[in-house]
C-alpha cells in the first residue's frame, strides 16, 4: 500500500521509519547541433535610409551620394549564431557586365564591415554604406562618366560553433550615373531661364516667370538633384505663387518675387492666406501694378489690398481711423502707443489654455489686452486592446478644422464667438499648429485678421471670441486657415454672421421717422412714463390757472 | 577406615565438578532503529554484559546472529538481506566476574526492512554457554537510487529525430521503488530541455520525450520530458536481495527544433524515487 506525498516520496506504511536521503539522481543530458550555413536573403541598395523596413529602394546614383546598402542573412541556427561571431562583410567591384574588376579605392578583399541593425528568430539585418565619389566615374576612363558597380557580400558565422560556414557570395549591381537631372519649364515664358542650358547642380540667378502675372527670382544658386517638373509644382498666376516645396525641397530658397498687373492700392504681401511676417516677407516696391518683394523661402504667397487690422499702418490709415494697426491717438500730450504680442497657447489642461501677451513696447500704451485664459476640449484617440491586429499604415500629420459661430445675428457691441475645432486625423502627436483668422465683409474686402500658434495632440475645441466692435452693420464671413509644418493638405473653415445696430439707450430704434419699441416691455415703461409726466404737467397747469384766477 | 577414604575423596574432587559455573548474558542493547546506507553497508551493533561467577578470565569468546526472522532461521548461512553473524565479538572491561561483549555487522544497503532478532552467546572454558537476545531491532526502509549522470544525443541536424538512449536506474535501497521525472534547461522551472550556446537559444520540453519500452515511436508513442515530475507508477523497480544491482532502463529520444537554436545544448533530467 503506498501513500503518495507531496513531496513526491512514497511511504511504505509500516512500523519502521523510511531513510529519505538520497532519492534523485540528476542525469545531465546534452547535444550539439549540426551548424547551418548562413544564407544572404537579399542585398538591397538605397539613396537614403531609415530603417530596416522604411526605405525605397534606388539603383542608380550620382556623383557625391551616399550608398546604403541593406543585407538580410538568414541562419536557420538563430540569428545570433551571427552576431555572436560572425560577420558581413562587403566588397565593392567594377562589372561591365561581363566581368568584376577590382575597385582600388575599396581594396581586393571583403574590406567593408557591415554593421548589424537587427536580428530575430533566424533573421538579421545589416547596414553599410559608402560614399560615391565624383571621381569614381572617370575609373571608367571615358565618358559619359557612367558604370556599373557590383556589391558583393560574404557572410560567416563565426566560429563558436561546432562548424563555421561562410555564405557564397552574392551580388547586387547598381550603377553610376551623372547625368543631369532634367527640369520640365513648359508653360513659363519671358526671363525664365533655360535649364538645358545651365549645370543643374548649380543654377545661378535661377528665373522662372509668367509674364502676365509674375516673377520667381532665386536669390542663391539652386542645386537640382532629381528631375525637376516646375510646370507641375511651380505655380504662377494671377495674384498667386506658389511652389510645392515637399516635391521640389530645392526650390525653397530666398527669392525675390514679383507679382504682375496687380490693381491694388497699397497691397499687403500674404504668405498662406495670412499677413507675411517681416522676418520671411520684405516689400521692396509696388508701382504701376507690380509688387515686389523677398521671401525667405517657398509656399503660398499672394496680395491683398492694405486693410485695417492687416497689424501693418498703411494704405492711408491713422491713428484715428485704425488705432489698431496705428495705435491711439496721444491727444498731442506725448506718450506712445503699441501693439501686443502673445505667446502661443498652452496644451489644452483641466478644460482651459492659456498663453501670456505682452506690450511690444513694454513703457507704451495699447488697447484691451488680448484674452489670456479660455476654455478648451481635448479627445483622446481610442486605444485598442486588440494588439494582435498589424497596425494599418498611418498618413502623417493631417489636420481638419471646423469654426461653427456661437450667435450668428450680433450686435457690434457685443463680443463674436465661434467654436473651433481641431482634429489631427493622421499620425498621432503633438504639433504646434497657426491659426488664421480672417473676416470678411460682403465686398470681399479683409477688415479684420488676427493669427495665434496652439498645440494639439488629437483634437481640440475651444471658443475663440472677437471684438467686432469696429465693424459696421452688415453680412460677414468669418474664416479659419490651419497652417502647421509638413503640411500637404489645406485646412479651413468658414461661417458667416450679421453685425446689426446697436439699439439706442431708451430701447428705440428711430427709423423712418416713426419710433419703435424693441419689445413690449419697453413699450408700457414707456406709456406709463409718459401718463404720468402728462398728468403731472395738467396738474400744475390746472393749479397755475386757479392762483391766477384768486 | 574406608568411610573416612570415601569422605576425603568426595571433598577433594566437590569443588572441582560442583563450581564450575557457565557464563550468563545480560540485557542486549542494539543499534536501533537502523539506518541503512544508499549502496553501501552501516555497522550495526549488539552489546552486552557477560557474567561468569567463575571469574570473567573463564569466558572464552562471544558470538551473536542478527536475522530477519520472518525471512529466515537464526542458523541459516549469511545473506545480505536477512542475516548476518559475528563469529567473535570483542571483549573488554573485564573485572572480576564481568566483561563487556560488543559485536559488530556490517549491515547492506538492501537489508530487509522489518524487525530483527539479535542474539549473543558466551562460551567458558568449560564450554558452558549462556545466551540472550533482543528481538526488536528495527531496520528502516530506504528509498534510494542511482542512475547514469550524462544521457548525451551527440550532433543533431537542425530538425532531426536522435536515435534511442537510455538512462540506466538503479534501486540502491531496500524498498520497490517508483521514479518520477522532470527536467530543465539552465535552471529549474524555466521551461526548456535544453539550453544552447548560440545566442541564448533553447530546445523546448516537448522535444524531448521517453518511454519505459525501447524502440517506441517519437510521435506517437512517447512522453514529453515536463518540467513538473511526472510518476512513473508501473516503473516497480524491486530491491536487490543479494547484492546484484536492480535495474532498469528509461529509454530517450531528441528531436532537435528545425530552427531558431545553434552551438552546443545542455540541460537536466531529474529522476526521482517514489
Amino acid at each position: 500500500m503506498k501513500r503518495i506525498l507531496s513531496g513526491g516520496i512514497a511511504l511504505v506504511a509500516m512500523l519502521f521509519l523510511v531513510a529519505v536521503a538520497p532519492v534523485y539522481g540528476n542525469v545531465a543530458s546534452s547535444a550539439s547541433i549540426t551548424n547551418a550555413a548562413p544564407a544572404i536573403t537579399a542585398i538591397t541598395t538605397y539613396s537614403s535610409y531609415t530603417n530596416r523596413t522604411s526605405n525605397t529602394p534606388n539603383s542608380t546614383f550620382g556623383p557625391n551620394t551616399t550608398v546604403f546598402i541593406q543585407v538580410n542573412v538568414s541562419d536557420a541556427n538563430e540569428h545570433f549564431d551571427i552576431t555572436d561571431n560572425g560577420y558581413v562583410k562587403i566588397k565593392i567591384v567594377l562589372f561591365n557586365g561581363s566581368a568584376e574588376s577590382d575597385f582600388t579605392r575599396f581594396g581586393t578583399g571583403y574590406s567593408l564591415n557591415a554593421t548589424l541593425e537587427s536580428g530575430y528568430d533566424i533573421y538579421t539585418t545589416y547596414t553599410a554604406s559608402f560614399n560615391m565619389s565624383s571621381s569614381d566615374a572617370t575609373r571608367l576612363g571615358a565618358q559619359p562618366y557612367a558604370g556599373n558597380y557590383r556589391i558583393k557580400v560574404s557572410v560567416s558565422d563565426g566560429t563558436n560553433v561546432t562548424t563555421s560556414n561562410i555564405s557564397a557570395s552574392q551580388n547586387a549591381d547598381y550603377a553610376y550615373s551623372n547625368s543631369t537631372p532634367v527640369a520640365t519649364t513648359a508653360g513659363f515664358d519671358g526671363s525664365t531661364t533655360d535649364l538645358s542650358a545651365v549645370d543643374m547642380h548649380n543654377v545661378s540667378n535661377l528665373v522662372v516667370e509668367k509674364s502676365a502675372y509674375g516673377k520667381i527670382n532665386f536669390t542663391s544658386a539652386v542645386n537640382f538633384t532629381q528631375n525637376a517638373n516646375l510646370s507641375l509644382y511651380v505655380n504662377i498666376s494671377d495674384n498667386f505663387i506658389s511652389i510645392d516645396s515637399a516635391v521640389l525641397p530645392e526650390l525653397d530658397e530666398p527669392a525675390i518675387i514679383s507679382f504682375y498687373n496687380l490693381t491694388f492700392s497699397d497691397p499687403i504681401i500674404l504668405r498662406d492666406g495670412a499677413v507675411c511676417s517681416s522676418s520671411v516677407c520684405n516689400q521692396i516696391s509696388y508701382a504701376g501694378g507690380t509688387l515686389v518683394f523677398s521671401v525667405t523661402g517657398f509656399t503660398d504667397y499672394s496680395a491683398h489690398e492694405a486693410f485695417c487690422g492687416d497689424g501693418s499702418c498703411n494704405g492711408g490709415e491713422t491713428c484715428s481711423s485704425c488705432s489698431g494697426d496705428c495705435g491711439h491717438c496721444s491727444g498731442g500730450g506725448g506718450g506712445c502707443l503699441t501693439n501686443w504680442t502673445c505667446t502661443a497657447w498652452s496644451a489644452c489642461s483641466g478644460g482651459t489654455q492659456t498663453r501670456s501677451c505682452s506690450k511690444v513696447l513694454s513703457y507704451c500704451y495699447a488697447e484691451g489686452q488680448p484674452e489670456v485664459l479660455r476654455n478648451c476640449s481635448v479627445e483622446q484617440p481610442a486605444i485598442s486592446n486588440n494588439t494582435e491586429q498589424p497596425a494599418a499604415p498611418v498618413a502623417a500629420v493631417l489636420f481638419d478644422i471646423d469654426l461653427k459661430i456661437v450667435k450668428n445675428e450680433i450686435f457690434s457691441s457685443e463680443t463674436l464667438s465661434a467654436v473651433v475645432s481641431l482634429t489631427n486625423i493622421g499620425r498621432a502627436g503633438e504639433v504646434i499648429v497657426r491659426l488664421n483668422y480672417m473676416i470678411i465683409d460682403s465686398a470681399k474686402g479683409i477688415v479684420y485678421s488676427e493669427s495665434e500658434r496652439t498645440p494639439v495632440e488629437t483634437q481640440l475645441q475651444f471658443i475663440k471670441e472677437f471684438d467686432i466692435s469696429r465693424l459696421r452693420e452688415g453680412s460677414y464671413k468669418l474664416s479659419a486657415g490651419l497652417s502647421y509644418e509638413g503640411q500637404k493638405e489645406p485646412a479651413q473653415s468658414a461661417d458667416v454672421f450679421v453685425v446689426k445696430a446697436v439699439p439706442s439707450p431708451i430701447g428705440i430704434w428711430p427709423v423712418g421717422g416713426f419710433a419703435i419699441f424693441a419689445d413690449e416691455k419697453e413699450f408700457v415703461i414707456f406709456t406709463v412714463f409718459a401718463i404720468i409726466v402728462i398728468a403731472y404737467t395738467a396738474i400744475r397747469m390746472r393749479s397755475k390757472k386757479a392762483k391766477m384766477r384768486i | 577406615m574406608k568411610s573416612y577414604a570415601c569422605i576425603v575423596l568426595v571433598l577433594f574432587f566437590l569443588p572441582v565438578a560442583g563450581f564450575a559455573v557457565a557464563p550468563s548474558i545480560g540485557s542486549v542493547t542494539a543499534t536501533d532503529p537502523i539506518a541503512l546506507a544508499e549502496s553501501s553497508t552501516v555497522t550495526v551493533w549488539c552489546n552486552a554484559t557477560i557474567t561468569d561467577e567463575d571469574g570473567w578470565t573463564d569466558v572464552t569468546s562471544v558470538n551473536a546472529t542478527i536475522w530477519d526472522p520472518a525471512a529466515t532461521t537464526e542458523g541459516a548461512a549469511d545473506s545480505g538481506g536477512n542475516h548476518y553473524t559475528n563469529a567473535s565479538c570483542t571483549l573488554s572491561g573485564g573485572d572480576g566476574t564481568t566483561v563487556n561483549a560488543a559485536c559488530a555487522f556490517p549491515v547492506q544497503y538492501y537489508a530487509n526492512a522489518t524487525e530483527w532478532t539479535c542474539k549473543l552467546i558466551a562460551i567458558d572454558n568449560t564450554s558452558a554457554t549462556g545466551t540472550n537476545n533482543i528481538t526488536t531491532v528495527t531496520v528502516s526502509a530506504l528509498k534510494a537510487l542511482s542512475t547514469d549522470s550524462t544521457i548525451a544525443f551527440s550532433e543533431l541536424a537542425l530538425g532531426a529525430t536522435s536515435g534511442e538512449n537510455s538512462i540506466t536506474v538503479t534501486n540502491t535501497g531496500n524498498t520497490q521503488i517508483d521514479v518520477s521525472v522532470d527536467g530543465y534547461g539552465s535552471s529549474d522551472g524555466d521551461g526548456y530541455a535544453m539550453a544552447c550556446s548560440i545566442g541564448g537559444s533553447e530546445i523546448p520540453l516537448s522535444k524531448i520525450k521517453y518511454n519505459l519500452t525501447s524502440g517506441q515511436d517519437f510521435d506517437t508513442a512517447m512522453t514529453s520530458l515536463t518540467d513538473v515530475a511526472v510518476i512513473l507508477a508501473d516503473f516497480d523497480l524491486v530491491k536487490t536481495t543479494d547484492g546484484t544491482p536492480s535495474t532498469k532502463a528509461i529509454f530517450w529520444k531528441l528531436r532537435m527544433p528545425s530552427s531558431d537554436v545553434g552551438g552546443s545544448c545542455s540541460g537536466k533530467i531529474v529522476v526521482t524515487a517514489v
